[in-house]
């Protein structure tokens, strides 16, 4: 029987040099952060770009995690972070027109899911949560597919709950008006 | 969004009280039009929630490990040789401003000045010798060998300029600028975002 360690007990052996306890954190968390970051960006490889920065980013800070909030809220809240910083990034060189078509087709055209109807889905999907405001979309994904609860969620973006209550519903309202189209 | 939209949201994904469902479910049974609107709903959420389940190539997740430790090495090893040539350069530098320092002054073209606050203190010291400030263009090979944080921060002030000049030092000509979007760190890249949406630029 495999007993999973705390991720308490993994982030302090690997403070004390254990690189092993670094690799179950990020097995624990590459799927969490992957998805995020993809639903976020709408493509993989800007999702493949955010999930090694943002790894790159918690073997660096480990040691100043101060256990003030579990792991995982941290771990997404870099990932917020990362995948808002690369739209932000995304819409200035958008605006400068240096986005080239070519990038695009290699951002589309390059996927992991590639079951035909899997990826029909992931196409709509992202259709649908393009069209929110990208803070929105956060909160949007946060709750309805990482299913965190509002505390959680307040936490990482440090939005209030009520804010988050009335963003996520006006979110939800539109992401089923535009499903039904 | 009226408020019927939003208790039947509510209701849907258990948000509401227990009293308040009751209360919700006895007004369905009481309007058969709230209840059909409730059923749409209802279909459309089943048919979101199931795009949580979409699942990626396994190889891909099984060689994030991999390639994340080898980037790790690769940035390692980046680090090192980066400080090295820093240090290469930076004797390089010193030695050119000694023998500028000889001559009476700059150039009367360097009349685009660049402030390099942001460069370490030791660098700055350097390189601002005899009263001297250098041009971006002037130093553009010393920047490649100067950390990486050190030249965004430097690029950062360069960008906080106004809405006007905004556009002359970013427009697709000038990728080199461009470029170091891609060196911000996240605070630097707020800050630049910040007063870019200040400008009402984007």
């Amino acid at each position: 029987m495999v007993i999973e360690r705390k991720d308490s007990e993994l982030i302090e052996n690997f403070l004390k040099g254990d690189q092993s306890s670094f690799k179950e954190i990020v097995e624990r968390y590459k799927d969490k952060i992957y998805w995020h970051a993809r639903r976020m960006t709408g493509n993989h490889l800007d999702a493949d770009e955010i999930v090694q920065e943002v790894l790159i980013v918690i073997f660096k800070k480990l040691k100043d995690f101060r256990f003030q909030s579990s792991l995982y809220t941290w771990i997404y809240k870099i990932t917020s972070t990362r995948s808002l910083n690369l739209i932000k990034k995304r819409n200035i060189k958008r605006f400068f027109s240096i986005d080239d078509d070519e990038h695009k087709e290699i951002k589309y055209g390059e996927d992991i899911v590639s079951n035909i109807e899997n990826k029909e889905k992931l196409v709509q999907l992202d259709g649908v949560l393009k069209k929110l405001p990208v803070k929105q979309r956060e909160i949007f994904i946060l709750r309805h597919f990482e299913q965190l609860s509002y505390e959680e969620i307040s936490k990482i973006t440090g939005k209030s709950l009520g804010g988050l209550k009335a963003n996520y519903f006006h979110a939800l309202n539109k992401v089923l008006d535009e499903m039904g189209e | 969004m009226d408020n019927k939209k939003i208790k039947i949201l509510q209701y849907l994904t258990d948000e509401l009280s227990v009293e308040e469902s009751k209360s919700f479910e006895q007004e369905m049974n009481d309007s058969a039009e709230l209840k059909m609107l409730v059923e749409s709903y209802n279909k459309k959420l089943s048919s979101l929630s199931t795009l949580r389940n979409i699942k990626g190539d396994e190889r891909y997740f099984v060689n994030i490990f991999p390639i994340f430790s080898q980037k790790l090495a690769e940035k390692v090893q980046k680090l090192s040789i980066g400080n090295l040539s820093f240090a290469f350069s930076f004797v390089v530098v010193l030695l050119i401003l000694v023998s500028i320092g000889i001559k009476s002054g700059l150039d009367s073209d360097f009349q685009e000045r660049v402030s390099f606050a942001s460069i370490s203190d030791d660098a700055m010291n350097y390189l601002n010798m005899n009263g001297n400030k250098f041009t971006l263009n002037d130093l553009q090979l010393e920047f490649e060998s100067i950390d990486e944080n050190e030249m965004s921060e430097t690029f950062i002030q360069l960008l906080k300029i106004e809405s006007k000049e905004i556009h002359n030092y970013v427009n697709p000509d000038n990728l080199e600028i461009i470029g170091t979007f891609d060196k911000l760190n996240s605070e630097e890249f707020d800050n630049l975002y910040k007063s870019l949406s200040e400008t009402k630029i984007l």
